[in-house]
């Protein structure tokens, strides 16, 4: 706000230009009314239309539902949004970097067996099983960084052959069984611990502890892509890659470490889930990468890349979450429920594009 | 009486001083094709130097080699006198030059103060920006280099060419480069743009860096350099300075008819 108003200086204080200074103050005085005013109505409609969306469905449900605006549903909406949520962070960075994540779905996976069968049949401590699993999220994001950057694939290809490849562990290492379970081979040591379970489905003070982790993720990844010399790395890497290079941004770097703390989420989001639901198995969260793509792209991200904001996608995947909660409150059928979110997502896709042609000069 | 002025400092430039800027048989191929032949350039202090020739001459080749983008095959690149190697962009920036390129190294979606610090933010606590520090700075870069852009937040996609052309070069400022190289930096601008950022050279210059200028518009070009170079189908086919040339034996020069 206060950098708007320092303006710099104009042709008035130019003593060199050709123009009289009376003229030309009065033309640049009304252009800069006229960017003022433009900016700002462009910025309500550039970044406001995600929240208007949200409110306006939360406005609706209220009156359409006597049960919607109950205390004890809007924290379960929460409880169920926080799987997207997480995800949708990490999917920003990589969205804005001009990428894009298909295996994140299949690495949660992979993340939440790999705590689940640390903590269950070798016996590994709470601590150590959540390290293991989150750092396998981080490590799989790594290695699709790599094979992005250094193999020169194309970031689509890449990480839909690490989706293959990461149900593919999960299965091996769970058996295909869910975990725990008495039916393995490998010997059960325990259940899952109840820290875990806290995780996902514990409240603080009647605050869901998955709300809080969300708030948690959101104001870091807000801090990294603002704030931090990486955030905006990654801006200019999917902004503009050559000019990004030109002036002398790690390319490569930038998008590894995108990829990294989007697999970092994942794990996250896995270890999370798998609290919530008591158990992990290698086939749980399905479709969550395009659930995440499309709470990012609802959020007012460019899929091309250097526009986008972790705020905007937490909106779109609260949109995603009241909707079908909505939808399952108004008694509509979950064949419905498909196809109107599909076709949501699609109009909310129509109307950005519409909006940015019509707004943006 | 700008003329003069620029006469009397194109005068100055004479053997006797060392160029900052030394490039000695440079050869550069793109598989079959004959990019760099055998190119010498020097830049003295203090100067500005124009490089011109037709299309396909070789000249964005020749300053890409400068600015680390591309590596010569064969030749070598001096800077005060040492032979260095220029390995990649950021390389050529920690040496302090300063390249404006032809396709506008900036990133449209953002804003006026993350372009004129992009690649190298001013930090705080290594790891993030000081956003503070950087609107200041340009705020005055800006002031000084007499350049009018309305509102420091908006993105740069909604500024003018000329706007956009300022900012591009007075980034290089920002950097208070110890050589400054601009691609065609009047290219598709206004007249009043244009006039606006051969000022701005002109304004580069007296702060005291050496500038390289590639132009297709040799009366921008006799406008504001003070030395021409020459080049034909990737060979140098001469050096000129301009006070002792004229816009026909340049021309003459280009197109081969001397």
């Amino acid at each position: 706000m206060r950098e708007q108003r320092k303006r710099i200086p104009t042709e008035k204080n130019n003593p060199q230009s050709t123009i009289p200074s009376t003229v030309s103050s009065r033309i640049s005085l009304m252009n800069q009314w006229v960017s003022m005013r433009g900016g700002k109505i462009r910025k309500i409609l550039l970044s406001g239309g995600p929240i208007m969306a949200l409110l306006f469905l939360i406005i609706y449900l209220s009156f359409a539902s006597p049960y919607f605006l109950t205390v004890s549903n809007l924290l379960n909406i929460t409880r169920q949004t926080s799987i997207n949520a997480i995800l949708a962070v990490g999917q920003t960075m990589v969205i804005i970097c001009a990428g894009i994540d298909l295996s994140v779905g299949a690495v949660l996976a992979l993340s939440a067996s790999m705590s689940a069968v640390a903590m269950s049949y070798w016996g590994l401590s709470f601590g150590v099983g959540i390290l293991l699993g989150v750092g396998t999220g981080a490590l799989t994001g790594f290695i699709s960084g790599i094979i992005i950057t250094k193999g020169k694939i194309p970031d689509f290809i890449a990480t839909l052959g690490m989706m293959a490849a990461a149900r593919g562990i999960a299965l091996i290492l769970t058996g295909g069984l869910p975990v725990p379970s008495h039916f393995t081979a490998l010997k059960l040591v325990g259940y899952l611990p109840p820290e875990l379970i806290w995780l996902g489905s514990g409240d603080v003070w009647g605050v869901p502890v998955p709300a809080l982790i969300i708030a948690a993720v959101t104001i870091l990844g807000w801090m990294v892509l603002t704030h931090t010399t990486l955030g905006r790395a990654i801006y200019a890497v999917g902004g503009n890659r050559e000019a990004a290079r030109f002036s002398g941004i790690n390319i490569e770097r930038t998008r590894i470490i995108a990829y990294t703390i989007m697999g970092l989420l994942a794990g996250v989001a896995g270890v999370v889930l798998t609290g919530r639901l008591n158990s992990a198995n290698a086939l749980m969260a399905e479709g969550a990468e395009l659930q995440s793509i499309s709470a990012v792209v609802i959020g007012g991200a460019n899929l091309f890349g250097g526009e986008g904001g972790v705020f905007g996608s937490l909106i779109g995947a609260f949109i995603m979450g009241v909707l079908g909660n909505g939808l399952n409150l108004l008694n509509v059928s979950a064949f419905w429920q498909r196809l109107i979110m599909g076709l949501i997502i699609i109009g909310v896709v129509v109307f950005d594009q519409w909006r940015r042609r019509r707004f943006a000069t | 009486m700008v003329t003069n002025k620029l006469l009397k400092a194109g005068g100055d430039i004479t053997s006797k001083s060392e160029p900052i800027l030394e490039l000695r048989g440079i050869c550069k191929y793109f598989g079959g094709v004959h990019a760099l032949e055998d190119v010498d350039l020097e830049l003295y202090p203090n100067e500005v130097l124009a490089l011109v020739g037709d299309n396909g001459a070789g000249k964005s080749t020749l300053i890409k080699i400068i600015a680390g983008v591309y590596q010569p095959d064969k030749g070598e690149v001096l800077i005060e006198g040492k032979e260095i190697e220029i390995r990649s962009p950021r390389a050529s920036m920690d040496l302090g030059i300063e390249t404006v390129y032809q396709e506008l190294a900036l990133v449209d979606k953002l804003d006026v103060v993350e372009n004129i610090f992009l690649g190298r933010p001013l930090t705080k606590f290594r790891w993030f920006v000081n956003r503070k520090r950087m609107v200041a700075e340009t705020i005055d870069i800006l002031k000084r280099l007499k350049i009018s852009i309305p509102s420091l937040k908006e993105p740069v996609q909604n500024l003018s060419g000329g706007q956009r052309q300022a900012l591009a070069v007075g980034r290089t400022i920002a950097w208070s480069g110890k050589i400054v190289i601009l691609d065609e930096p009047t290219a598709a601008l206004g007249v009043e743009e244009t006039r606006k950022v051969l000022a701005l050279i002109k304004q580069i210059k007296e702060e005291g860096a050496p500038i390289i200028v590639i132009s297709h518009n040799l009366r921008h070009i006799f406008d504001v350099s003070d030395r021409i170079i020459v080049l034909r189908g990737g060979r140098r086919v001469g050096s000129r300075i301009k006070s002792e040339t004229n816009i026909d034996e340049i021309v003459k020069l280009i197109t081969g008819s001397l």
